[in-house]
């Protein structure tokens, strides 16, 4: 098919404001799935996604359409997931499209997270149609948001499409609007092979599959192809389409999204925003835009049963076939024994990669508090990066300490600004600008510690907002702060798994916190246990868990055995799934406590 | 031919405590009162048909409140069950009482069909604890029924009583002591109150409403009703029993030397043949099985060896006396040291449980924490 009659599309949406659903509408509208093939949403494979509502991992589908003016038209549409964590994925798929749907929802307006987006399909020189769904809901505002449209994001806002995907409302316009205002590919066919790379899976017969999107030449097999930023060759043993199975074609022309397979063994050879091109006549420039994912977000896996560490090291390496951004590497606590230092893109990153861990690997892991990466310069003028509490340095050796900073984007209804700053204020940002959406919707820039963000400040905004404010965030550099490891002591020996670094004015309020927190938490034991915090070797808060005096059951009346039996197993059971340290048994919320302390 | 020990459960009661999840509905009429002792013979007759001939080696009538029937009723119950089981002159014949409920007619009557044990539930001698309790009877109520128990002829009785009481303060708890042994009673059974699930107090607890019991508080009102209670002769045989010399309950004794037991009644529980079970707990569905001459046992285990020997561990060590090394061996052909040698030489580390030639037992100081040795066996 002539490229001419092509159109790659994305969605862009703000969780829940519809995007699956209307996915499925277009889907089921260009017959590209019988309505009985239909599951509900189909975009949305994981069991995790569909639980929280939102796209994790990117997927592709093609659909022929029969315009009005009778012309048959390809449609590919790259879903994107829409979590601040995977940013760079977002920029990848939108890289592969000439076009966007911009999905509001007509009661909520616009979110920050879909503002950001926004940006960057702007940047990326994308088409973008408006559509405003959920016309149908009695607290729609259409014409509220084709006035944040206009404002914010500087388009006509007349031209928005109203729809109701639940109620396949619209439809037709968007496929319509699709052909006439989205551009087709302008790539050349004749141009040595160009594509580029926005996702890739694995499969345990033909190896990493990466997802693409064909800018010029074509792609077949028997083709001997280069992958850019490694230089590594491999030969073409397929190439196919989203159908969204995934479906073997002869050739992938330019303009066109697919997939190849090369029996590449490893994900890591597939990397996100990687151009693909021939081995013997490559093309002069690959497509701009790739880096390496880096993970912003460490934290300790432990294996709660200590035998099931192989296991946990199999389940990770099975885990990162599919995910070239998870880093792990072996690592020891004192109180936790043999675990793994896990990097992630971010929170929402970690909590999918532990849920998986534990739901399909059927593993009960430990996990320590989330820490990001603080670059160290020594005083013998070497850096090092610490992404662990424990690989810091003694403080004689420490010149100084930075810490990454992010920009964050918050939306907020009017009535919120001052909680919001107050917040902001307090999590040590730095106020940028404020800037009225409208009437009644304000936008906030702060610069904020990273390790903030991951403490609470999420939580901490939407329940000073009722839930109505939206983040987004990017990473912006590294400053140097006033940081020191604060250490927790229990029975007076330090607990590795449980020191974090913190910013030292806060390191009291903090510290206090946790040994209270601690301990409500740790059960009394057959001893005292003192509970400590402390900065180098000074204490700065002390609680103590007292000794266990009386836990027996009194009765054994009416001879009902058997329910004092399940009694005391219950009991059993709930110690085992604690942790020994020395001789405490820790519960395993103790290591996540530091992350939703109460702080005065 | 099968010696046990025989269980009855009566679940009448005038009024449901606030604290209390056994199996009970208040205020019956006395046709519900009389269908239920019908179930209890049909119950009564199955067992004996299946066991053939039934010999008691002890009865226990619990509740519920046993003395809400009727002394024509209470009359009837007896012909019951010595209709159908043998009952040798001069086994323990116990029956729960709640001081509320009883008279003179009533306490001949149950003096005269062979019962030789009462158990008082007195709970508390403070008027206050007992409305706090939900209880029916006042303090008067518990002195005009013991005197007259003893009048009537009752030379073993058993007071209840419960410490840990919403807002009770250790010089409460101590008075209760005091006013308990003073009335000299031959055994008391005295309990920490326990938040059970489902209960009025359990609600009150969810609700920000009820605070649960200092267990520092608990532990010291623990200790000193052993104390105290040995200084007046009594002997701590059990976690929460007392008796003077000879007076130990022997119905309760089977439970706690892992016995075998029939239980009969609705939600009651019993241990016959290898097998534990336990009751429905819905009175409709109880009498109606038994109506089509079917048990109306809702949960069966067949208890294997392992278990058993971890039962007779948990429940054994309950005593103070401890668990027997002979007779274990003699039950289940290994020794205790065998069988257990790590989890004893564990719990002995830590001063939980100590070892004679012949008995296993735990420490003073593992008694009011004994539940971290009992899950050691499980």
């Amino acid at each position: 098919m002539d490229q001419k009659y092509i159109r790659n599309f994305c969605i862009i949406a703000h969780i829940d404001h519809g995007k699956s659903t209307l996915a499925d509408r277009l889907l089921e509208y260009t017959g590209a799935l019988t309505e009985r093939e239909m599951t509900e949403q189909v975009l949305d494979k994981m069991d995790l996604e569909k639980e929280r509502g939102i796209t994790i991992k990117l997927k592709a589908v093609q659909m022929n359409y029969t315009a009005t003016d009778g012309q048959e038209y390809l449609f590919n549409l790259i879903d994107t997931p829409g979590h601040v964590d995977f940013t760079y994925e977002v920029s990848r798929s939108l890289a592969a499209c000439e076009g966007a749907l911009l999905v509001v929802d007509a009661a909520q307006g616009i979110e920050a997270q879909t503002l950001a987006n926004v940006y960057l399909a702007l940047e990326h020189d994308l088409e973008i149609i408006p559509v405003i769904n959920k016309i149908d809901l009695p607290s729609a505002e259409p014409e509220r948001v084709r006035q944040e449209i206009e404002e914010v994001i500087g388009l006509d806002g007349q031209d928005a499409i109203l729809a109701s995907a639940k109620e396949g409302q619209g439809i037709k316009e968007i496929l319509e609007a699709v052909v006439h205002k989205i551009p087709a590919p302008q790539g050349s066919p004749t141009a040595p092979l160009k594509a580029l790379i926005f996702d890739s899976h694995f499969d345990s017969y033909k190896g990493a599959i990466p997802y693409l999107r064909v800018f010029d030449g074509s792609l077949k097999k028997g083709m001997h192809i280069s992958l850019m930023s490694t230089g590594k060759i491999f030969e073409v043993t397929e190439v196919g389409i989203f159908t969204p199975a995934l479906k073997t074609v002869e050739v992938l022309p330019a303009g066109t999204v697919g997939f190849l397979a090369a029996t590449i063994k490893n994900v890591k050879d597939t990397q996100v925003g990687d151009t693909i091109t021939l081995a013997a006549k490559p093309t002069d420039s690959p497509l701009p835009g790739y880096r390496q994912a880096t993970p912003m977000v460490y934290c300790g896996l432990y294996p709660l049963d200590t035998g099931d560490y192989e296991n946990l090291r199999e389940a990770l390496e099975k885990l990162k076939l599919n995910d070239a951004s998870l880093e792990y590497v072996p690592e020891t606590s004192v109180a936790l024994g043999f675990g793994f230092r896990c990097g992630f893109l971010g929170l929402l990153h970690m909590e999918i990669i532990r849920e998986r861990l534990e739901r399909e690997y059927d593993l009960e892991l430990l996990i320590t508090a989330p820490s990001v990466v603080y670059k160290v310069l020594k005083i013998d003028g070497e850096t090092i990066l610490v992404d662990n509490p424990l690989a810091l340095p003694p403080v004689p050796e420490i010149a100084e300490i930075a810490e990454p900073y992010v920009q964050a984007t918050i939306m907020v209804p009017n009535d919120f600004v001052g909680p919001v700053m107050e917040l902001a204020q307090g999590k040590r940002g730095t106020f940028i600008t404020m800037n009225y959406l409208s009437m009644k919707r304000v936008m906030l820039k702060y610069d904020l510690p990273l390790s903030e963000i991951i403490y609470d400040f999420f939580d901490q905004l939407k329940s000073r907002t009722k839930g109505y404010a939206s983040l987004d965030y990017e990473f912006a550099d590294y400053r140097v702060s006033p940081l020191v490891k604060l250490d927790i002591l229990l029975n007076n020996e330090v607990v590795d798994a449980l020191s974090f670094i913190v910013h030292r004015e806060r390191a009291y309020a903090r510290g206090r916190a946790l040994v209270e927190k601690l301990r409500r938490l740790i059960p009394r034991q057959m001893f005292e246990v003192p509970i400590q915090a402390a900065i180098g070797n000074k204490v700065i808060a002390r609680e103590t868990v007292k000794a266990l005096r009386k836990d027996v059951i009194d009765k054994c009346y009416g001879g009902d055995i058997t329910r004092k039996r399940k009694l005391l197993e219950k009991q059993k059971e709930g110690k085992k799934r604690m942790k020994q340290v020395g001789n405490v048994e820790i519960p395993q919320e103790a290591f996540m406590a530091v992350l939703s302390l109460e702080e005065d | 031919m099968k010696t046990v020990g025989i269980y009855v459960h009566l679940p009448f009661c005038e009024q449901k405590c606030y604290y209390c999840d056994f199996v009970s509905f208040a205020k019956c009429s006395e046709q519900e009162k009389e269908t239920y002792l019908q179930a209890l013979a049909q119950e009564a007759k199955i067992y004996q048909r299946f066991l053939v001939g039934i010999t008691g080696k002890s009865l226990y009538l619990g509740g519920g409140t046993p003395t809400c029937l009727t002394a024509k009723q209470l009359g009837q119950l007896f012909t019951i069950l010595s209709d159908f089981f043998k009952l040798p002159t001069g086994i323990e014949i116990t029956v729960e009482a709640n001081p509320g409920t009883l008279n003179r007619e009533k306490l001949q009557v149950l003096r005269k069909v062979g019962c030789n044990r009462l158990s008082l539930g007195v709970q508390s001698f403070s008027v206050h604890d007992l409305q706090v309790l939900g209880r029916i009877h006042s303090p008067r109520d518990v002195y005009n029924t013991y005197q007259l128990a003893r009048q009537v002829g009752f030379a073993n009785i058993s007071l209840d009583l419960m410490y840990g009481l919403p807002g009770q303060s250790l010089l409460g708890w101590r008075d209760n002591l005091k006013k308990a042994v003073e009335l000299e009673p031959e055994h008391l059974a005295l309990y920490q109150l326990n938040i059970e699930q489902g209960t009025p107090f359990a609600k009150l607890v969810q609700n920000g409403l009820l605070e649960e019991f200092s267990q520092d508080k608990a532990f010291l009102m623990y200790k000193e009703t052993s104390d105290f209670l040995q200084v007046h002769g009594y002997r701590h045989y059990e976690i929460s029993n007392f008796a003077l010399p000879g007076k130990e309950a022997i119905h309760n004794s089977l439970y706690w030397l892992n016995e075998e037991y029939l239980g009969l009644g609705v939600g009651a529980a019993g241990y016959v043949q290898g097998i534990r079970y336990v009751n429905t707990a819905d009175l409709d569905v109880y009498q109606a099985l038994l109506r089509q001459g079917q048990l109306p046992q809702a949960v069966k285990e067949p208890i294997k060896q392992e278990l058993a020997m971890a039962e007779t561990m948990f429940l054994g060590l309950r005593l103070l006396k401890g668990v027997s090394k002979e007779k274990f061996l003699k039950k289940y052909g290994i020794t205790i040291e065998n069988k257990y040698g790590d989890v004893l030489e564990k719990l002995k580390r830590q001063g939980l449980l100590q070892e004679t030639a012949t008995h296993v037992a735990l420490t003073k100081e593992g008694l009011p924490i004994a539940n971290l040795v009992f899950q050691e066996f499980l």
